[in-house]
């Protein structure tokens, strides 16, 4: 009787050490199990975290490569296609057609952006988030090429890529590190529409030939030959110049659409008519601006960009008879050709429109076979007296016959 | 001497029982919260990352564009040229973040004057804040900082 009731009592405490036994180590599990549970959640949200940290970084990459693309392209734009240091717009025309190629567009164009971009990854920053690096961009890439600009298919959409550019991010002990290279479509900014309009016109102009034919106005009896000229604002120069840049104006009008309004400025105008010497070099009005541009980032080398220098000036015969009074002839006009885009306007501080400008220099000169003689003398021309080239040449005005 | 150690049983098994009880039903709710928040925070930086990149069909340019646009201009109708005249940007942001959050958001930020948008900000409710840094239109690189609160 007592065995069984020890032998019962054994299996009691067997049962109840066991029950211990199995709830402690369900216990012991259920903690480890909760804990890497919780730590996994934690960890998952920290982890999710900094990914959404990371989107979100390059999401403001994007969002400033844009407004970088915007402010760079109106800059680069107004400055004719190029970044200016004299706060001039680049020479299309110095004479001839000079216009930049695509590529050294692209090249300021890229400098003036990786400016831009740069300094807002510089202002960046995420408030809760102690351990941001960002590394600087080290390329901009404008991903066009001359043949599809020319037929037309970036003139309202083109893509830009930024490269370079690095991301750490920490949080605690987790890192995310990324490379932070972004391609973004530019939308509705007609830069490249506007420079394959301003391409086609610099290499069809008549603005030179326009400009020449003011010299017949300096053929004129009362143009004074008695003495040399006094400069553009005599003899209805300056206002022969200014039709002939509004006519050079209206066939750069004629190639955009109705969205483009353009105008043509007279910035500098100047003429040299001597008796008995030749014109000369010029002597104002001479500017022929243009920036060489370097090698673009993605590229090992481009295309040779050095400067070639044009002819000083074109020479023109002039224009019917009665000039041979003048030994030789300047007429130097520097003007501004400008057109602005009312379609769309950019994401930009200040003026929103996009104004293309460029520079156009025409520098023209004649000379003359100073007849008979070379030597001047004093001749007595009525009205006038002054110095003539010619022996049997003296205009003093339209009542005044040739004394000589 | 039976009836004790049914009670040693009984009352251990209790005690046991107990600290199951504390020890899953105290932390698991701690889990939840973290993971709540988790999502929560997660749908908010999907929305701040989605201003970026999400370009508004019928003007196609994306939110934060017409924001920094709105906020430089100083005007809720920012106009865009002859193609598209004035776009309103406050009906923009309200048809953009109403699309996510309903009626549970509220985004404010100042440059020059301070802009406000979404709903009045609930006290009693727990509220995810994310600052979106948004660049604006600058010749400087400037960033304002848009306070975006939702519940």
């Amino acid at each position: 009787m007592l065995n069984s009731l020890n032998g019962k009592s054994q299996a009691s405490l067997l049962i109840l050490v066991m029950l211990v036994a199995i709830f402690v180590v369900a216990w012991i599990f259920a903690l480890f199990l909760t804990s890497a549970h919780q730590e996994r959640a934690i960890e998952k949200m920290k982890l999710s975290k900094l990914s959404k940290y990371l989107d979100f970084v390059k999401g403001f990459s994007r969002g400033a490569l844009l407004l970088s693309a915007h402010t760079s392209l109106r800059e680069v734009a107004s400055f004719g296609g190029e970044i200016s240091t004299t706060g001039l717009p680049r020479n299309w025309i110095c004479n001839y057609d000079v216009s930049p190629t695509a590529n050294e567009v692209r090249f300021f164009l890229s400098e003036s952006t990786i400016e831009y971009l740069n300094d807002y990854l510089a202002n960046f920053e995420i408030k809760d988030l102690p351990t941001l690096e960002i590394k600087n961009f080290t390329c901009i890439d404008y991903d066009v090429d001359e043949a599809t600009i020319l037929s037309d298919k970036f003139d309202e959409r083109f893509n830009v890529g930024a490269y370079g550019s690095k991301v750490n991010i920490s949080l605690e002990d987790d890192v995310i590190s990324s490379a932070n290279d972004i391609y973004e479509e530019i939308a509705q900014v007609r830069f490249w529409y506007m420079y394959r309009k301003f391409k086609e016109w610099a290499s069809t102009t008549r603005l030179a030939d326009y400009i020449a034919e003011c010299f017949s106005l300096l053929c004129h009896p009362l143009c004074h030959p008695c003495d040399s000229f006094k400069g553009c604002d005599e003899c209805g120069i300056r206002e022969c110049v200014e039709d002939a840049i509004n006519k050079a104006e209206e066939e750069l009008t004629q190639n955009f659409d109705d969205f483009v309004k353009c105008s043509g400025t007279l910035s500098c105008c100047d003429v040299i008519s001597n008796l008995c010497e030749p014109p000369g070099r010029c002597r104002k009005c001479c500017k022929c601006q243009i920036t060489p541009a370097g090698k673009l980032c993605t590229e090992e080398l481009l295309e040779s960009l050095e400067f070639q220098s044009q002819p000083y000036s074109l020479s023109f015969s002039p224009h019917g008879t009665g000039c041979t009074y003048w030994k030789g002839n300047r007429l130097d006009v520097e003007t501004t050709f400008s057109c602005k885009d009312n379609k769309y306007l950019l994401s930009v501080k200040g003026s929103r429109n996009l104004v293309f400008s460029v520079g156009a220099t025409i520098n023209l000169e004649n000379s003359n076979d100073c007849p008979k003689s070379t030597e001047c003398e004093e001749v007595d021309c009525g009205t006038y007296i002054g110095q003539a080239c010619a022996e049997d040449f003296c205009w003093c005005s339209v009542d005044c016959e040739p004394q000589c | 001497m039976e009836m004790i150690e049914l009670l040693m049983i009984v009352s251990v098994s209790s005690v046991l029982i107990l600290i199951s009880y504390f020890l899953f039903f105290t932390k698991m709710p701690e889990v939840t919260k973290i993971t709540a928040e988790g999502r929560q925070f997660e749908r908010v930086g999907d929305v701040a990352r989605n201003i970026f990149y999400t370009r508004i069909p019928s003007i196609d340019k994306n939110l934060a564009q017409l924001i920094g646009d709105m906020v430089v201009n100083d005007r809720e109708v920012v106009d865009y040229g002859d193609r598209y005249g004035g776009v309103n940007v406050t009906k923009l942001i309200y048809d953009n973040f109403n699309s996510y959050f309903e009626n549970r958001w509220h985004l404010k930020m100042s440059y020059e004057s301070q802009f406000e948008f979404g709903y009045e900000v609930p006290s009693d409710l727990r509220i995810r804040t994310f600052i979106i840094e948004l660049p604006l239109p600058s010749y400087r690189g400037e960033v304002i900082d848009a306070e975006f609160a939702q519940w």
